[in-house]
């Protein structure tokens, strides 16, 4: 009548807990966990020091990095003795390591990105330097961006020379033909294409008169 | 469409009028649970979920200290040379011992030890006291005292004119006060351990609260692991 | 019938729980002990109700806040040549009508509580803390959630960061954003306590979702019912469970987000504050790192509703479950990579161009479960209740917002659309037109499980009506003004958006009249409402086969046994109890192979 005889593990098994049995950890594990406990924390300081005296001794910089490396190894080692022994979760449900394994993921993700970002501020900067390519990258003719686009920029031949090749249309339409109406001068433009122009596009403004070109080397206009 | 006995389901947690047993044999699962192991498999997943929000709250403090250290390494190094290691060592040592104790008192309730249980609850009690005594006079006071406070407040008398080094002490106040609550948390958490251990609650089939608290400790003690290299072994 | 064994403890106390079946509502016998048993239960289904109340209390409020935001927009304020200012109509209501300053003040302190409100205090509790709470044990066959005082707890810490952020608006709030961006949030405002109280308020609500959020991963894993696998579960609770880890994850970084903000704003520690070597775009990244997994918070509850009443509202198995289980999984998992979407125009552009291709990740299980749902509708037997009318308005309308979603992750796009209207509309079409939608379609499908009563299927059809028109008129408009460069927490306006911004606060109004519609039929069935049976609408799921409407206390009878799929439409027919008790399809004919 009663289910009190049943053995636990055959009638649990649907909510998916097994019967795990209350390990208990022993006395000479604990104290072996402490001793290394001990020992690695005397080890990180020692580390440190060691790292200090060869910096003196031999009149060396040693990177950050490796300073950072090293306290950390020896701290995740720590962490994971104490989490493995002492938080007994090696004898436990593998569910416990995951939450703790996602956990630190999520972390690592935290970390990571915002390293990332905060980290390459003025990456891209480089690369901005040059002019602003006009008809393309340049890029498979293996000059570096900037000088193509330098080339590309005085001479205006690069999709024009494409375009001689395969042109299948008929003479490029003036672009006031196609019934635009421009307020600044067009320089060349065409309805195909539009042909950037130096200089205060907009009535009324007047160039700033020390100021010829920033240091990305555009112009005022940009 | 089966039915269960409803055997274990009866007993709501209390007990009947002539059972003399002690509490943690007489203790009975939440109704909504098959039985205790049920019940402590679930209340542990529960407290490893706590902890994992333990870690990510700490988490915050890291990657502040990260892109902070990477931005400003010799604030971090002027800074940290301020304070003193063997503090630190000290304190280490003394949260390391207390996660033994802890883990010792998690194994003195499974065996039912009940005069052990206490004197390592007290143990561990004690190791938080003088983490944070050593915190407080031999640390806290002494910076406060020459002025190495956080942001608007520094005012160190001294001051070597490296830039950015308030920034740092917030940093330190900052990780280092967070995890002083918790051990503050921790302490009172060990003295209600202390308190229903006098009333022999916890035994070999009961000590939920035991192993609850004392993972707590330990990712208390985890995140000390970690800032001890990270504030006062830098170089 | 079972036998009921009293266990080691006796007589004297076996008979608790057994002799008393009365619903969950009953009361206990006075007005006070009845108030008494409320306010220290620890049933999951009292508890789910209570934050129902509070939520729908809060929306009201935000709601309110929202209209006032509108009223402000419907014209631009204007200062003409000789001083006099119009247009600036919220500010005149508030009696700051005479300075320009004021006024825009007003406004700020105006979009601000709404977001807050909307955002802590209504859209991150609401599916989770109310249907989830009174859902989750009942779908699960279980008696209660994992830990029943945790729960308790949890309603008495939202009620504590409701009151904080009560206390700040009664101070006239804060204007800083819901985002409470550095370095305003840190450097203005000095010497009044508004922001302090404001982000104590969110960080105490955080405790709240986390401590929900553990209690229902916990009771997803332990609390099953005997024969139901991870795959047998409805997908509400798959939704629920992803939801949950999301909450377990980030609240914790939103806690230490607010505990920096508030040290830098009183000890002035520096790491937002460029001056002393900080930077405002860290406090971005930490504030964004919980907030856009929050926005999955937000939404996959809404999604949880949409699977049970787009599978009961078209009668049909739900098409490819795991593919919509795992989806949920794949969205909470991504959602944590990706928050620098909302960063495009402040952070460097090396983690901007790897936030947008991770993005479009994002979308993809979302899609899923859009084209899961679809195909599940077709030959399915469509009704057109109130609930089915939302769970089909929300396809729509979520359909709308996540596609403009990808728009916003792009990159480039974005550097355009980022702080115009479009994200306002984007948000508000996901956010509102999704959660808030399912919410009340899933209101609609509960609430005869709930309070025993059934609502009134006409009210809530002009309800639907009023929503659903009045929401895209309110928002669709927005879409275009932002394209068009209408920026987002602006006061006023050029001329050149008058229409619109008119038409949106017109629909505004038609949106509040269908809320408002709602509210009188909740409060018209309460009153009135027929009694349910417990299986109205003819589902499948546990809380629907096996508990009565209302629920007894301790939720069944018998423990249950599964021994079907929560949408086999196909093989199953839930049981009669009376004939004509369903007001839908249609039983199955004597001697057919469903009986």
């Amino acid at each position: 009548m009663t289910s009190q005889a049943q053995p636990h593990a055959e009638h649990f098994d649907a909510h998916g807990h097994k019967d795990h049995g209350h390990t208990i950890v022993s006395v000479a594990t604990l104290r072996t966990v402490l001793a290394l406990l001990l020992f690695f924390t005397l080890l990180t300081v020692g580390a440190t020091l060691v790292e200090v005296w060869i910096a003196d001794t031999f009149n060396v910089l040693i990177p950050q990095w490796v300073n950072v490396f090293v306290a950390l190894s020896i701290a995740a080692v720590k962490t994971v003795i104490v989490v493995m022994f002492f938080m007994q979760l090696k004898y436990d449900s593998p569910l416990n390591t995951m939450i703790f394994v996602f956990t630190l993921l999520t972390v690592c993700f935290f970390l990571g990105f915002t390293v990332l970002d905060l980290g390459n501020r003025g990456t891209i900067d480089r690369f901005k330097e040059g002019h602003i390519l006009r008809g393309g990258t340049g890029l498979g003719t293996g000059m570096p961006i900037t000088q193509s686009s330098k080339i590309a920029a005085v001479t205006n031949q690069t999709y024009d020379e494409h375009l001689a090749h395969h042109a299948h249309h008929g003479p490029r339409l003036p672009i006031t033909e196609a019934g635009y109406v421009s307020k600044v001068p067009l320089a060349g433009s065409s309805a195909q294409r539009s042909k950037p122009v130096q200089g205060i596009t907009l009535e009324g403004l007047s160039v700033p008169a020390a100021q010829t070109e920033d240091e990305h080397g555009e112009g005022p206009a940009h | 469409m089966a039915t269960i006995d409803l055997g274990k389901h009866g007993a709501h947690g209390s007990a009947p009028v002539n059972d003399d047993r002690p509490y943690h044999e007489r203790y009975q699962a939440a109704h909504h649970f098959v039985d205790r192991e049920h019940e402590f498999d679930a209340v542990k997943m529960g407290v490893w979920l706590f902890l994992s929000t333990e870690v990510l709250l700490f988490s915050g403090m890291f990657v502040a200290y990260a892109i902070f250290r990477m931005m400003y390494p010799d604030a971090f190094l002027s800074g940290s040379a301020h304070l003193d290691y063997r503090w630190g060592l000290l304190n280490t040592v003394v949260l390391l011992l207390s996660s033994y104790t802890v883990a010792a008192a998690v194994r003195h309730a499974q065996t039912g030890n009940q005069k052990w249980l206490q004197i390592n609850i007290i143990l561990t009690f004690i190791a938080g006291l003088i983490f944070l005594t050593i915190k407080g006079v031999f640390e806290y006071y002494k910076k406060y005292s020459e002025g190495l406070l956080p942001g608007k407040f520094y005012s160190y008398p001294y001051a070597e004119n490296v830039p950015y080094e308030p920034l740092w002490w917030g940093i330190y106040w900052g990780a280092t006060g967070i995890h002083a609550s918790h051990v503050i948390v921790g302490m009172g958490l060990f003295a209600w351990l202390y308190v229903r251990s006098r009333k022999r609650h916890f035994g070999p089939g009961h000590y939920n609260a035991v192993e609850g608290v004392g993972l707590y400790w330990h990712i208390v003690d985890i995140v000390w692991i970690f800032l001890f290299p990270m504030l006062y072994l830098i170089h | 019938m079972a036998s009921i064994d009293l266990g080691k403890s006796g007589a004297l106390h076996g008979a608790h729980g057994h002799e008393h079946h009365g619903s969950y509502l009953e009361g206990k016998g006075g007005f006070w002990a009845t108030v008494w048993d409320w306010m220290t239960t620890v049933d999951h289904k009292k508890i789910g109700m209570m934050y129902l109340v509070a939520i729908l209390f809060m929306f009201f409020l935000g709601g309110m806040a929202a209209l006032a935001v509108r009223l402000e927009l419907f014209a631009p304020t204007v200062v003409d040549a000789t001083g006099q200012i119009s247009g600036n109509l919220l500010g005149q209501m508030f009696g700051a009508g005479d300075s320009l300053a004021d006024s825009n003040l007003f406004y700020n302190r105006a979009m601000t509580i709404h977001g807050i409100i909307m955002v802590f205090l209504v859209i991150v509790p609401s599916v989770p803390a109310s249907l989830g709470n009174f859902l989750l044990p009942l779908q699960l066959g279980a008696k209660d959630v994992a830990f029943p005082r945790l729960n308790l707890a949890s309603w008495y810490i939202y009620l504590l960061g409701s009151f904080f952020a009560i206390l700040s608006l009664l101070n006239y709030g804060v204007d800083t954003g819901w985002t409470f961006y550095t370095p305003y949030s840190t450097t203005t405002d000095e010497g009044h306590l508004r922001v302090v109280w404001m982000v104590t308020a969110a960080f105490i609500l955080g405790f709240s979702s986390i401590f929900t959020g553990l209690n229902f991963v916990v009771t997803v894993h332990k609390l099953r019912a005997p024969g139901m696998g991870w795959f047998d579960m409805p997908l509400f609770v798959w939704g629920i469970y992803g939801t949950a880890i999301i909450q377990v994850l980030a609240t914790p970084v939103i806690g230490i987000t607010l505990i920096l903000l508030l040290f830098e704003r009183i000890f002035h520690i520096g790491i937002f504050d460029p001056r002393l070597g900080g930077d405002p775009v860290l406090f971005q990244h930490f504030f964004w790192f919980y907030s856009h997994p929050v926005v999955y918070v937000m939404i996959l509850p809404g999604m949880a509703i949409m699977n049970e009443l787009i599978a009961a509202g078209s009668r049909k198995k739900i098409f490819g479950y795991r593919a919509v289980a795992f989806s949920t999984l794949a969205i909470a998992g991504i959602s944590f990579i990706v928050w620098g979407h909302h960063m495009f125009t402040s952070q460097g552009e090396v983690a901007a161009v790897v936030f947008s291709a991770l993005t479009f990740l994002v979308a993809i299980p979302s899609a899923v479960k859009i084209f899961n749902w679809i195909s599940t509708l077709y030959k399915g037997s469509i009704i057109l209740t109130t609930w089915n009318l939302y769970a089909l308005a929300f396809l729509f309308l979520f359909s709308i917002g996540g596609l403009t979603g990808l728009f916003l992750g792009s990159l480039a796009v974005d550097l355009h659309l980022h702080d115009t209207y479009f994200i306002v509309a984007h948000f508000h079409y996901v956010m509102m037109g999704g959660t808030i939608i399912a919410f009340i379609g899933g209101i609609h499908y509960w609430w005869p499980k709930m309070t025993g009563k059934m609502y009134n299927e006409t009210v809530g059809r002009i309800g639907w009506f009023f929503v659903f028109v009045g929401f895209n008129a309110t928002f669709f408009p927005q879409f275009l003004m932002g394209s068009r460069g209408m920026p987002r927490r602006y006061a006023s306006y050029v001329p050149e958006y008058e229409f619109w911004h008119q038409f949106s606060t017109i629909g505004s109004g038609l949106l509040a009249l269908g809320l408002f519609v709602h509210l009188f039929g909740f409060l018209a069935s309460l009153a009135a409402g027929k009694k349910a049976p417990a299986n109205p609408w003819g589902a499948l799921t546990l809380e629907w086969t096996h508990a009565s409407s209302p629920p007894i206390e301790h939720n069944f009878e018998h423990e249950p046994v599964v021994t079907h799929g929560p949408y086999d439409f196909d093989t199953v027919l839930p049981a009669q109890t009376k004939p004509g008790e369903y007001s839908l399809p249609r039983p199955a004919a004597p001697g057919s192979k469903y009986h």
